[in-house]
């Protein structure tokens, strides 16, 4: 293990059982697997900020949260500082997830509307038993609320989300991941639910965060422009896998995969006479419990060649850092 | 002449607290065959605005006053009977969520016949759904798939149903109420696509609402900016982008991410929008304007036209603008 | 600063919940009929005198109403209002202390069969099932009879036998509540299921439950009635069902002794009627789905 690497992926699998009726059930044994993580690689590197892209379905969430242990991998291994996941007892997954938080997508939900500002930011300190004295635990979710940019912190104490907006919210979210000062976060699509004006607050957030407290991202969002704009390097996912990874600059500078190539071509971009060169794609993602053999991208793939539909692609280096699953590049 | 021409429409909901001014003077107009984007950050009384032209208001809204044209014939006051005979035929609208739009228990093309059937209730069930059929292979699904489950379409998919059975009166006046938000970026392109092709083709006008500004650039040939129930800024799409006026519009556009130029993220604008039940006299961006003078606090802007095309609705602007006449 | 703190919180809570409860006119009748009867519960019994008449006073037996006995006296001649103010005492305390029993069994089961899922979820809910369709009467019934007719029992007895359907209730909102993302975030955080059910989802079902144990609370005293009435109430201490039963017993409506039947009646009725208007109009405020719509 590189220990510039703060997180090693291999192999990463999550299959799911397909809920099918009694009748399927009684009548056939095999239940279908959803593969809707398929054999993920890749690393992080300390202080770095990693996307991943792609469309809904394409298991970048599952991905997300199955490194976080929030959902159970089915196969693979994931290394945090060099420590198998897999292998945690309860007492030290409860150790990893002090350092490893997560940021859901959507602030009106995931925060507890019952609970005041105060006792969500709190609530980690509690369940960890990190600290008993009203005191420091004051102290302490007054400098996470103020870390996350709310000025003022204290008169947030005894406010309800209701009560606030969702740029707000989400800060309230971020303030309570930092309140145990991890080292790696999960951001899952953390600004889609917010209006364009106070994304890019939130986002500048992360960056600080990132240079002051030498906090890892992994930064899950449907939205590559998005994704070039605040990651150092992007993965790209298409039904369970990554086809391509590398810099942030050269994934949307030139973009290797046939399928980053169609997603880059339809960034909106008002400067561009309508739709003139997008790359639309034909049909839609496959079904995660029957995918197609060979590379799974090829029935929509304009470039497939007979290879394409036998053998499996695997994620091969076509320059330094940069990998692509596709037998044509 | 324009299709639709909205002139100076109101729209208040009647709230316990008050009344919330949430559309107040909108003034546009669409021709025959044109995109017209309606952009604006929530609660900017855009889909306030949509609900207005197509009178399907929740019932604590009401139309305050102005005027909306459809072909020449004002709509505002029209009954609910005179608006059933209108919507669809000549006027009709595509929602968001797809999904809770079509009953799950029936198949798409019954319910697609039965909007038909309002309307043309001369034709034959036969001719009926092979219209269905038609609409089908109009957004590009296969017409076999009129006997399909709403939930046997995938997010995108049931959006084309939707446009579909937008389409199935023949309007010619088309709102898009965000018909794109919450699907994939490829879904997204495909179904704009779609709209602007349809569009083009017969003549629609597309009325498309959408907090996303690079997107209405992308399919739309002029451009509305709304702000807390105002418009602000007013003009073809290539105008408003290679010289947006409004300091509101202005940060918009820095806000999407211009690929191909250097990284950086742009500092967020303060603040939040005002309470529109007590709106601020002045100008309604005034607290969140980073070119504001002393004079926006008080004085209430108007929407004046910059050249004959552009409008804006800004203090700083209107003076530029005398100055330069005078 | 932290007292101040919840103090603030709670004054902050407690307001707007009135607000919204303010709108609503059952609700506030309802409420009014229950501090009327709180009232008359906590100090009635000092004012009025509950004695059998002395045998001097043989004429007093079974008066109809007049000044000296507002509602008239039974066939002990003890005054009729007098009765009805003790009772309403034991009626209350058998309501809500059963009540509570019977919530703290249907919000322990509801919960922890809805979270945990799977095996748990189907036996606690075979169990509930079973609760659900026995005939609570006959179960009340054989459970006083063999126990034994006295107050404990009776409010025991009704607390075990009312909890099935608040499980159910319990269970089925648990099971939306813990797939928001809010469950997941606790369990990112470390949270342990305990500290799930107990901080998350606890307070979020707690409305139902509260507007629940106002309902339920006057089936219980209902039941507290329809037991007493059928003879297997506390014969010791008087309540609106023992009221009952005596007057049956002694044929007061075949004497036409209608003073001694028509108030219990109408005491029980008015305080069930009371809990369910409040209750309905706790369901309407707590319950943001059937909250009418502010904007």
């Amino acid at each position: 293990m590189d220990d510039r690497n703060i997180l090693e992926v291999k192999n990463l699998e999550v299959h799911f059982e397909a809920r099918s009726g009694f009748l399927n059930n009684l009548l056939s044994r095999e239940v279908p697997r959803i593969r809707a993580v398929d054999g993920v690689n890749f690393n992080l590197k300390k202080g770095e900020i990693l996307s991943l892209a792609g469309e809904s379905g394409c298991g970048k969430t599952t991905t997300g949260k199955a490194i976080l242990r929030l959902v159970e991998p089915t196969g693979g291994k994931v290394y945090f500082r060099g420590q198998d996941l897999s292998l945690l007892t309860q007492k030290e997954l409860r150790e990893f997830r002090q350092q490893a938080q997560i940021i859901f997508q959507d602030p009106y939900e995931s925060l507890n509307p019952r609970q005041t500002v105060f006792a969500t930011v709190a609530e980690p300190l509690e369940v960890n038993r990190i600290c008993d004295n009203t005191k420091e635990k004051e102290e302490r979710v007054a400098r996470a609320l103020s870390d996350a940019g709310l000025k003022n912190p204290r008169d947030y104490f005894i406010r309800y989300p209701h009560e606030l907006s969702g740029g707000q919210r989400q800060r309230i979210a971020i303030a309570s991941a930092l309140v145990l000062k991890p080292k790696f976060i999960v951001a899952d699509e953390p600004v889609t639910m917010l209006d364009l004006s106070i994304r890019s607050g939130i986002l500048k957030l992360m960056m600080e965060l990132r240079d002051n407290k030498q906090i890892s991202y992994l930064f899950i969002t449907h939205d590559l422009s998005l994704a070039w704009l605040i990651s150092d390097r992007i993965a790209v996912m298409y039904s369970g896998n990554i086809v391509e990874i590398g810099g942030a600059e050269q994934i949307i500078g030139s973009p290797a995969h046939p399928y980053t190539k169609a997603l880059v071509s339809v960034i909106p971009n008002p400067e561009r006479s309508s739709g003139t060169d997008r790359k639309l794609l034909e049909g839609e993602i496959p079904d995660p419990s029957s995918p197609p053999r060979g590379c799974k991208f090829h029935p929509r793939c304009s470039y497939a060649q007979p290879c394409c539909r036998e053998e499996r692609p695997l994620l091969r280096e076509v320059e330094k850092d940069r990998f692509v699953s596709c037998h044509l590049v | 002449m324009s299709i639709l021409e909205v002139e100076s429409l109101t729209t208040y909901y009647k709230l316990r607290k008050g009344m919330v001014k949430a559309c107040e003077n909108i003034s546009f107009s669409l021709e025959k065959g044109e995109g017209l984007g309606l952009v604006g950050e929530s609660g900017c009384g855009k889909t306030t605005a949509a609900l207005s032209l197509i009178r399907l208001l929740p019932e604590n809204g009401e139309i305050m006053g102005g005027s909306i044209n459809i072909n020449g014939r004002d709509i505002a006051g029209y009954t609910e009977e005179e608006m059933r005979q209108i919507r669809m035929k000549e006027i009709s609208i595509i929602f968001q969520g797809a999904m809770n739009a079509l009953n799950p228990v029936r198949t798409v093309g019954t319910q697609i016949v039965e909007a038909i059937k309002v309307h043309y209730n001369h034709l034959s069930d036969k001719e009926c759904w092979e219209r269905t059929g038609d609409l089908f292979e109009k957004v590009e699904i296969d017409r076999e798939r009129v006997r399909d489950y709403p939930h046997e379409f995938s997010g995108g998919m049931r959006q084309r149903v939707m446009i579909a059975m937008a389409l199935s009166c023949d309007p010619f006046v088309v709102i898009g109420d965000e018909p794109t938000t919450g699907l994939d970026v490829m879904v997204q392109a495909q179904v704009l696509q779609l709209l602007e092709d349809l569009r083009k083709e017969q003549g629609l006008g597309l009325l498309l609402i959408s907090h996303d500004l690079a997107c209405v650039g992308e399919t739309c040939d002029k451009i509305v900016v709304m702000y807390a129930g105002h418009i602000v800024e007013y003009a073809p799409t290539d105008i408003l982008f290679k010289q947006p006026l409004h300091p509101y519009t202005k940060s918009l556009m820095k806000a999407i991410p211009s690929i191909g130029q250097k990284r950086e993220l742009i500092p967020p604008i303060p603040g939040s929008p005002p309470d529109l039940i007590n709106p601020p006299a002045g100008c309604r961006f005034f607290a969140r304007c980073p070119e504001a003078v002393a004079e926006c606090e008080r004085k209430k802007p108007v929407l004046v036209s910059v050249t004959e095309d552009h409008h804006c609705a800004c203090l700083l602007v209107d003076s530029k603008v005398s100055d330069t006449s005078g | 600063m932290s007292d101040n703190r919840t103090v603030l919180l709670i004054k902050k809570k407690f307001s707007s919940f009135w607000k919204t409860f303010r709108q609503n006119k059952t609700g506030l009748i309802g409420l009014g009929i229950l501090v009327l009867f709180a009232l008359m519960a906590i100090i009635g019994p000092y004012l009025i005198s509950y004695n059998a008449a002395s045998v001097e006073e043989i004429s007093t037996i079974l008066n109809p109403p007049d000044s000296e006995h507002w509602l008239g006296t039974d066939d002990l001649g003890k005054d009729v209002l007098a009765g009805l103010v003790r009772g309403s005492r034991i009626s209350l305390l058998v309501g809500i202390t059963s009540t509570i029993i019977s919530m703290l069994i249907g919000a322990v089961i509801g919960i922890s069969s809805g979270y945990y899922g799977g095996t748990i979820d189907a036996i606690l809910m075979r169990l509930t099932d079973v609760f659900l369709v026995i005939p609570w009467l006959p179960l009340m019934l054989v459970l006083t009879a063999i126990l034994g007719a006295n107050l404990l029992n009776v409010i025991l007895v009704i607390g075990i036998t009312s909890w099935a359907s608040t499980a159910r209730i319990i269970r089925s909102q648990t099971l939306s509540i813990k797939e928001r993302p809010f469950i997941e975030r606790a369990r990112a955080i470390g949270s342990s299921n305990f500290h799930i059910m107990f901080s998350h989802i606890l307070p979020n079902v707690f409305p139902l439950i509260f507007a629940n144990t106002i309902l339920v609370t006057a089936i219980a005293i209902l039941s507290e009635t329809t037991l007493s009435f059928l003879g297997m109430g506390d014969p010791t201490r008087v309540s609106w069902g023992m009221m009952l039963h005596f007057a049956f017993e002694a044929g007061a409506t075949i004497i036409g002794a209608w003073w001694w039947i028509i108030p219990p009646g109408l005491a029980v009725v008015s305080v069930v009627l009371g809990f369910t208007f409040v209750g309905n109009a706790l369901d309407e405020v707590l319950n943001p789905r059937l909250r009418r719509r502010e904007r």
